[in-house]
C-alpha cells in the first residue's frame, strides 16, 4: 500500500500487458470487410467500344457523329456529363434542334449552362424528377448512348447503344417527356435570358412506357439465373452469384455472409456502374426510376466488354469469413458499423467507476469484471477509477453534537446561576449587616466562604465540557455537584442567619411601642376626664346663669363666653377620645408579637425573582455517553452513522474513532 | 353581309283644309265588300241584295253609289284596295272634311308621308297666315299613323279650288328623325323605319315619340353594294359581280377579316339610286376573297398559324393537316388550292414563336410513331381525299359520310369479339352520349352477345353522368381518374378501342373520339346514317405499346 497524503479522492487505476488478459490476436471475426487495397486500381481499364472510360477519344467520336442529326435529345440525370453539356452547346449553337429532358434545377441558376447566351439556340426543355441516367440520342432514335455511373456520382463510362436499344431508349425517354415531365421552358429567340418554364402544354399522342425490348420500363427488377457477375451499387445483391461487386456497408454485412460461404466472392470497387447483372448468355444494367425500373439488355460486344472490366478489376474490398485478428492489416467494416476502422494495436478500455467500501480500498480494488473490449483490439489496457465511500448526500450532522452543545450551554447557565446566587447572598449579607446590628454579630467568617466559592465557580466557568475527556467529563459532573451543594447551602445560611437577626430586633420594638402606647393611654384617659368635669361645671354655671339671667345685665356676654366654653370643651373631650380609641385599637391589634421580615428570603430557590436563573431538578451535569471525534465529523443517515474525513493523514485515525463510534468511515 | 343607311330627314308640320278618310270598323260594310269578294271582287246589285235581301233597286243604286264615294269600289263596282282591306280586317273609309294638323315627311325613300294626322278646330283657323303647301302628300294612299296605334286614314284631297292648296305653316319645325334602312342582299330583303319624335305644342314644344314601324323597299342589294364598291370600296378591294365578293389584299385586312371573309365598314353621304341621299352607310359583313393565289397562299398561312397558335398544345402532323384543311375548306382559299408548308417550312415560319415553334417541332421530332416523309411533304388543297382503310389503318377525312355501321365494320373485321373498351377522355354530351348509343348499336348488330365498356373521365358538373353512360352501355362506366391516377397528365391522350374476343386482341389506337361523328342531315340517328366526321385515324396497335391499364384489361386484369 502505498502511503498516501493531502485530499482523499478517486484513484485512476490500470491493467496493462503482459497481463494475458490484455492480448487478443488469436481472436476470430465472424464476418467483415477488409479494404484489401488503399486505391482503387479501377482507371486504368478503359474497356472500349461500344463501352469505354468516359471521356476517351471513342466517346468524342460518338459525339461528333450525333452532332450530324437536325435535331438530337439529351437526358441529363443527377450528374451531366460536361461532355454532353459540351455537344447541347455546340448543337444549339450549331442552329440544330435540341430537346433537353432533364432533372428539376436544370436551366436555372448554377444549372444554366450557357443557354441564356445563346439567342439563336432552339433547345427545349422539359425537367421530370426521375431520371437514373444520362443520355443522348438522335430524336429519331437511330443513334444513342448512355453514360454509366454510380448513383449520383460523375459519369465513368460511356455505353453506345445498338439500334434496337437506341429505338427503346427513345421510347422510353419519350414516355418520360411527354407523360412524366414536370415542367418545359424554351430559349427565346433574339434575346439573351434565362429559360422561363412554365406547366406543361398537352401532348397530342401518347407515347406508352415500353415493357419488352431491349430498353424497357418495367415494376419489378429482373434477375438472370445463373448469374456469374453482379454489380449491385444499391440494395440487396442477388445471392447466386459467381463474384459480386456491392459496396462494404456494415448494415448488409450479415445477410451477405451466407452467400460468402456458400462460395460466393463478394469485392467491391467502385467501379462507377449501375446494377449490372452478367450470365454465361445475357447481361442487363438496371437503374430505377421512380416507381419503376429501366432495363437494358446488353448485347454479346458489350455483354463481353463489361465481363472483361468485371474480371479484370482488381478488388479494394473483400468480405472476410472467420478471420483471425492477427491476419487482418487493413481497414475494416464490422457488421452494422457505419464506417471502416483500421485494426487497432493497442487499446484502451475504460472500465469506469468502481465504488470501494472502505476508503483503504480504493488502493487495491479491481471491476467485477472488465467489458468486452473493440473486435479490433489486439491489445488492451483496462483502465477504471477506484471511488472512496463517500457520505450520503442527505447525512446530517450527528446530534452528538447537539447534545454536546447543550451540555456546554447548561453547564455554563447553571454556573451562571450559581454565581449570580452567590452574588445575591454577598448583597443580602451587606444588607443585613447594615440593617441589623445582631446580624453583624454572627457574620464573622462569611467572606472567607464567599470568596472560596467565587473562585471554585470561577475556575468551573472556564471549562467546555465537549472538549474533554471521557474521564475529566466524569470528574467534572462530580465537581459540579459539590460546588452547587455548597453554594446552596452558603446562600441558605446567610438568609437563615439575616432573618433571625431582624426578628429578634423588630421583637424588641414591638415590646417598646407597647410600652409607650399604654403610657399614652393612661394620660389621654386622664386629661379628658378632666375636660368633662370642666364641661359639666361650665353647664352649671350656663344653667344657673339662664335662671337668673333677668337680673343679670351682663348675663348675655357671660353666656356666650360659657357656650363658647363649653364647645371647646367637647371639641377637646372629642380629640382625647379619638386618641385613646388609636391606642387601644393597636394594642388590641397588636397584641401578640408577629415577625415581619423586611424581604423575602433571597435563596437559589427563590423562582419568583426576575433573571434568576431556576435551579435544575437534578443538580447533576448530565453528559453524552460518547465524546465527540479526534477528527473528521460525525454525521448521521437513515439510522447509521458515518464519520467523514477530508485527508489521507486522518483516515487511521478516523478509523479508530468510527470503530469507537460505531461509524463507517467516509470522505466528504 | 347587311347594309345599313341611316339618314336625318325633315318632317314637315302644317295644318290645311283637307277631305280625309278614317278607318273605322263597319260590319254592314266588310260583309258587302266579303260578299264582293267571293262574286269576283265586285259589288252589283246582286252582291248587294245577297247581303241585303228585299232592298229595293233605289236602295241598291245609293248603297252602289256610296260605296264608290267612299272608294270601296270604282264605278264599276269593283273592289279597291279600300274595299278588300274592309272585306278583310273590316274597316272602311269615313269621310270627313275639315282642317287638320299634317306632319309629312319629306325623302326620296319614304316620299311624302304623312306621318300622323289630327283634326283641328275651324276656328281657330280663321285668323291664320297661310303659305302654299310646303310639301304635298300623296292622295288617297292608305296611311297608318306613326304615333296612335290603330289610327288609319287617307288623304282624299285639299278642296282648294284653283292653284296650290294654302296651309298654316308651323312657327316653329318639327324635330328632324332619323330615317334607317336595312338591306339584306343576301335575302333579297329591306326595310326602312323613322326615329325620332313629333311636335304637337302650339306655343311650346309638346314631343311624342315615333311608334317602331317598318316599311318593306324592293331593292337589289348586291348591285348597289356592286356600285358602291366601284366608288368608296375601290381602295379596299375589286368587286367580283359573279362571285359577290369583294377580292381584297390579305395584308390590308383587320385580323378579324381573315378569319370570317367578311368585311365591315362605314361610308359616308351615299346616294341610293332613285332612294335619296343618307348620311352614312354601314356595310356589314361584306364577302370578301383573296385577290390571286399568292394572296390566297399568304391568307391560308395566317389562317393556319392562327389556328396553331390558339390551340396552344403539341400538334401531330396530321393535326397541321387537319387544320389546314379547315381552314382552306369552304372557304374563297379553296378555289386557288393553296399550300400547307412542308413540315421543315412550317417550322422556320415560326421561327420567332417559339412556342408555335416546338409545338411543330416536337410533335414530329419526337412523336412516338415517326411520319412518313410524305407526309411532311408540302401539300396543295385538293378535293377530299377518299378513305383509306387496310387492315392495320382506317383514315377517316373531314369529307367521309361513313356511317357508324361501316365503321364497326372496318373496326371489328375478321374479329369476333364478346367485349370491347373505348377508353375515350370525353364521353359526357347528349350528342357523344348519342353517338356512344349508335356506335354500340353498330356493334351489337355485328356481335350481338359483346359488351361494351367505356373508361372516360367523370364530367363534374353533371351529377347524373354516370347514370346516363349506365343507360347506354347498361353498365357502370369507369373513371379516368380511377384508372389511370389523378395526375391528368398521365391520362391517355389518345382514344382506344380494345376488341377482345376468341381471336388474339385487337387494339385500335385513334387519333380522334369516333363519338365526335354527328349525322349530316337532320334525320333520325341510325347506324346507318350518314354521317359528318373531323379527320380521325384509326391504327391497330401492338399490346405491348398501350397504357399498361389497357394492357391489363386485355388480359383480363381490369373489367
Amino acid at each position: 500500500m502505498t502511503p498516501m497524503n493531502g485530499p482523499i479522492g478517486p484513484v485512476s487505476r490500470r491493467l496493462e500487458p503482459p497481463d494475458p488478459r490484455c492480448d487478443r490476436s488469436g481472436e476470430h471475426i465472424r464476418v467483415c470487410w477488409e479494404r484489401v487495397s488503399k486505391v482503387s486500381t479501377t482507371r486504368g481499364v478503359d474497356g472500349a467500344p461500344p463501352l469505354c472510360r468516359a471521356g476517351i477519344p471513342a466517346e468524342q467520336e460518338w459525339l461528333a457523329k450525333l452532332a450530324t442529326k437536325q435535331s438530337l435529345l439529351f437526358v441529363f440525370g443527377d450528374a451531366a456529363p460536361a461532355s454532353a453539356l459540351k455537344a447541347m452547346c455546340d448543337a444549339a449553337d450549331r442552329g440544330a434542334r435540341v430537346y433537353v429532358l432533364a432533372k428539376p434545377g436544370f436551366g436555372e441558376g448554377q444549372q444554366e449552362h450557357g443557354l441564356r447566351d445563346r439567342p439563336k439556340a432552339k433547345v427545349l426543355v422539359r425537367r421530370c424528377a426521375h431520371l437514373p441516367f444520362s443520355a443522348a440520342l438522335g430524336s429519331d432514335g437511330d443513334i444513342a448512348s448512355i453514360w454509366l455511373c454510380e448513383a449520383a456520382l460523375d459519369p465513368s463510362w460511356f455505353l453506345s447503344l445498338n439500334p434496337e436499344q437506341a429505338s427503346g431508349l427513345r421510347a422510353t425517354v419519350l414516355h418520360w417527356w411527354w407523360h412524366e415531365a414536370e415542367d418545359e421552358g424554351w430559349s427565346e429567340p433574339g434575346h439573351k435570358a434565362p429559360l422561363s418554364f412554365r406547366p406543361l402544354r398537352d401532348r397530342a399522342f401518347d407515347a406508352p412506357a415500353p415493357r419488352t425490348g431491349p430498353v424497357r420500363l418495367v415494376q419489378e427488377a429482373e434477375s438472370l439465373d445463373p448469374t456469374s457477375v453482379c454489380v449491385c451499387p444499391v440494395g440487396q445483391p442477388p445471392t447466386n452469384c459467381r463474384r459480386v461487386f456491392t459496396p462494404p456497408r456494415g448494415s448488409a454485412v450479415h445477410s451477405l455472409e451466407s452467400a460468402a460461404r456458400a462460395g460466393c466472392e463478394i469485392l467491391w470497387t467502385a467501379l462507377g456502374l449501375p446494377k449490372t447483372s452478367i450470365s454465361e448468355a445475357a447481361g442487363v444494367l438496371e437503374w430505377s426510376a421512380g416507381s419503376r425500373r429501366v432495363i437494358l439488355s446488353l448485347d454479346g460486344a458489350q455483354r463481353q466488354i463489361l465481363t472483361a472490366v468485371l474480371s479484370t478489376t482488381p478488388p479494394e474490398w473483400r468480405l472476410r469469413i472467420d478471420a483471425k485478428l492477427g491476419e487482418l492489416s487493413g481497414d475494416i467494416l464490422l457488421p452494422d458499423a457505419t464506417s471502416a476502422i483500421a485494426r487497432m494495436e493497442r487499446h484502451e478500455v475504460p472500465c469506469g467507476s468502481v465504488q470501494c467500501e472502505q476508503i483503504a480500498g480504493v488502493l487495491t480494488c479491481q471491476p467485477a469484471a472488465f467489458p468486452n473490449p473493440p473486435v479490433l483490439a489486439r491489445s488492451v489496457v483496462y483502465s477504471w477509477t477506484a471511488l472512496p465511500p463517500k457520505l450520503p448526500g442527505k447525512a446530517r450532522k450527528s446530534s452528538l453534537y447537539d447534545q454536546w452543545a447543550h451540555t456546554d450551554q447548561a453547564l455554563a447557565d447553571r454556573v451562571l446561576a450559581l454565581l449570580q446566587a452567590l452574588e445575591q447572598s454577598h448583597n443580602r449579607s451587606t444588607g443585613f449587616k447594615e440593617r441589623l446590628k445582631s446580624f453583624a454579630a454572627q457574620a464573622m467568617g462569611f467572606q472567607s466562604g464567599w470568596e472560596r466559592l467565587s473562585n471554585d465557580l470561577a475556575a468551573m466557568k472556564q471549562l467546555v465540557p465537549s472538549s474533554l475527556r471521557d474521564s475529566d467529563v466524569a470528574s467534572l459532573s462530580e465537581r459540579f455537584a459539590d460546588v452547587t451543594r455548597r453554594t446552596e447551602e452558603f446562600c441558605d445560611g446567610v438568609d437563615r442567619d439575616g432573618l433571625k437577626a431582624e426578628e429578634s430586633e423588630q421583637r424588641a420594638d414591638w415590646e417598646s411601642e407597647t410600652r409607650r402606647r399604654k403610657q399614652d393611654l393612661l394620660a389621654v384617659q386622664q386629661q379628658r376626664k378632666e375636660v368633662l368635669d370642666r364641661q359639666q361645671a361650665a353647664q352649671g354655671e350656663l344653667d344657673t346663669g339662664e335662671k337668673a339671667a333677668v337680673a343679670d345685665s351682663d348675663w348675655k356676654a357671660k353666656r356666650a363666653a360659657l357656650k363658647d366654653e363649653i364647645d371647646a370643651m367637647k371639641r377637646t373631650a372629642a380629640t382625647l377620645a379619638g386618641k385613646a380609641g388609636e391606642h387601644s385599637a393597636w394594642l388590641e391589634k397588636e397584641k401578640d408579637f408577629r415577625f415581619r421580615p423586611h424581604s423575602a428570603p433571597a435563596t437559589v430557590r427563590d423562582k419568583g425573582r426576575k433573571f434568576a436563573p431556576s435551579k435544575p431538578n437534578d443538580a447533576r451535569l448530565i453528559v453524552p455517553v460518547h465524546s465527540l471525534p479526534k477528527v473528521g465529523v460525525l454525521y448521521d443517515h437513515d439510522n447509521a452513522r458515518y464519520l467523514s474525513v477530508k485527508r489521507w493523514e486522518d483516515v487511521q485515525t478516523g478509523e479508530q474513532e468510527a470503530r469507537r463510534l460505531e461509524a463507517k468511515l467516509v470522505v466528504d | 353581309m347587311k347594309i345599313e343607311l341611316t339618314t336625318p330627314i325633315r318632317v314637315h308640320r302644317f295644318e290645311a283644309f283637307a277631305e280625309m278618310a278614317f278607318y273605322e270598323p263597319r260590319p254592314e260594310l266588310q260583309a258587302l265588300c266579303a260578299a264582293a269578294v267571293k262574286s269576283a271582287n265586285a259589288i252589283d246589285r246582286d252582291v248587294v241584295a245577297q247581303v241585303l235581301p228585299g232592298i229595293n233597286e233605289a236602295g241598291v243604286k245609293n248603297i252602289l253609289a256610296w260605296c264608290t264615294f267612299i272608294g270601296l269600289c270604282d264605278r264599276l263596282g269593283f273592289l279597291s284596295s279600300a274595299g278588300l282591306r274592309a272585306a278583310s280586317e273590316g274597316v272602311a273609309p269615313f269621310l270627313e272634311q275639315g282642317v287638320f294638323g299634317f306632319w309629312v315627311t319629306d325623302h326620296p325613300l319614304p316620299g311624302h308621308r304623312i306621318l300622323h294626322v289630327i283634326r283641328i278646330r275651324p276656328d281657330m283657323f280663321n285668323d291664320a297666315t297661310t303659305s302654299p303647301i310646303p310639301v304635298r302628300p300623296k292622295p288617297k294612299e292608305i296611311s297608318e299613323s306613326f304615333i296612335e296605334t290603330n289610327l288609319v286614314f287617307e288623304l282624299r284631297e285639299f278642296p282648294a279650288g284653283e292653284g296650290d292648296p294654302q296651309v298654316e305653316a308651323h312657327r316653329r319645325a318639327n324635330p328632324t328623325c332619323e330615317l334607317r334602312w336595312t338591306i339584306d342582299p343576301a335575302t333579297g330583303t329591306s326595310e326602312w323605319s323613322l326615329d325620332g319624335e313629333l311636335d304637337f305644342g302650339r306655343d311650346r314644344p309638346e314631343l311624342s315619340s315615333i311608334r317602331e314601324m317598318s316599311s318593306n323597299e324592293t331593292i337589289d342589294g348586291w348591285h348597289l353594294l356592286g356600285q358602291w364598291a366601284d366608288t368608296h370600296l375601290r381602295s379596299v378591294g375589286r368587286w367580283i359581280p359573279d362571285k359577290r365578293r369583294l377580292a381584297v389584299r390579305v395584308a390590308a385586312l383587320p385580323e378579324g377579316a381573315i378569319e370570317t371573309f367578311a368585311y365591315s365598314t362605314q361610308i359616308e353621304n351615299v346616294e341610293v339610286p332613285n332612294r335619296g341621299h343618307f348620311a352614312v352607310a354601314k356595310l356589314k359583313d361584306v364577302p370578301l376573297g383573296p385577290v390571286d393565289r399568292n394572296d390566297a397562299q399568304t391568307w391560308s398561312d395566317q389562317r393556319l398559324a392562327k389556328r396553331m397558335v390558339d390551340q396552344n398544345r403539341y400538334l401531330t402532323r396530321r393535326e397541321v393537316v387537319a387544320m389546314f384543311s379547315e381552314s382552306v375548306g369552304g372557304t374563297p382559299l379553296e378555289e386557288h388550292a393553296p399550300v400547307l408548308p412542308a413540315h421543315a417550312d412550317l417550322c422556320d415560319k415560326f421561327d420567332r414563336n417559339r412556342a408555335a415553334y416546338w409545338a411543330i417541332a416536337a410533335g414530329v421530332d419526337l412523336a412516338s410513331t415517326k411520319p412518313a416523309p410524305s407526309d411532311l411533304e408540302a401539300r396543295r388543297w385538293a378535293s377530299p381525299s377518299s378513305t383509306q382503310v387496310d387492315s392495320s389503318v382506317i383514315d377517316i377525312p373531314r369529307q367521309c359520310t361513313w356511317s357508324m355501321r361501316e365503321l364497326a365494320e372496318r373496326l371489328l373485321a375478321g374479329v369476333h369479339p364478346n367485349r370491347i373498351l373505348l377508353c375515350d377522355r370525353y364521353v359526357r354530351s347528349e350528342w357523344q352520349l348519342e353517338s356512344l348509343r349508335v356506335l354500340r348499336d353498330a356493334i351489337r348488330m355485328i356481335t350481338p352477345n359483346c359488351t361494351v365498356q367505356v373508361w372516360t373521365e367523370r364530367d363534374h358538373d353533371d351529377l347524373k353522368h354516370g347514370d346516363r353512360l349506365k343507360a347506354v352501355l347498361g353498365q357502370e362506366a369507369k373513371w379516368y381518374r380511377d384508372i389511370f391516377g389523378s395526375q391528368s397528365s398521365r391520362w391517355p391522350h389518345a382514344r382506344y378501342l380494345l376488341i377482345a374476343g376468341d381471336a388474339s386482341p385487337v387494339a385500335w389506337h385513334m387519333s380522334d373520339s369516333p363519338l365526335w361523328a354527328q349525322p349530316a342531315a337532320r334525320r333520325p340517328y341510325t347506324i346507318s346514317e350518314p354521317l359528318r366526321w373531323r379527320d380521325l385515324l384509326a391504327t391497330r396497335q401492338q399490346v405491348a405499346n398501350l397504357p399498361e391499364e389497357l394492357e391489363a384489361w386485355l388480359k383480363g386484369a381490369r373489367s
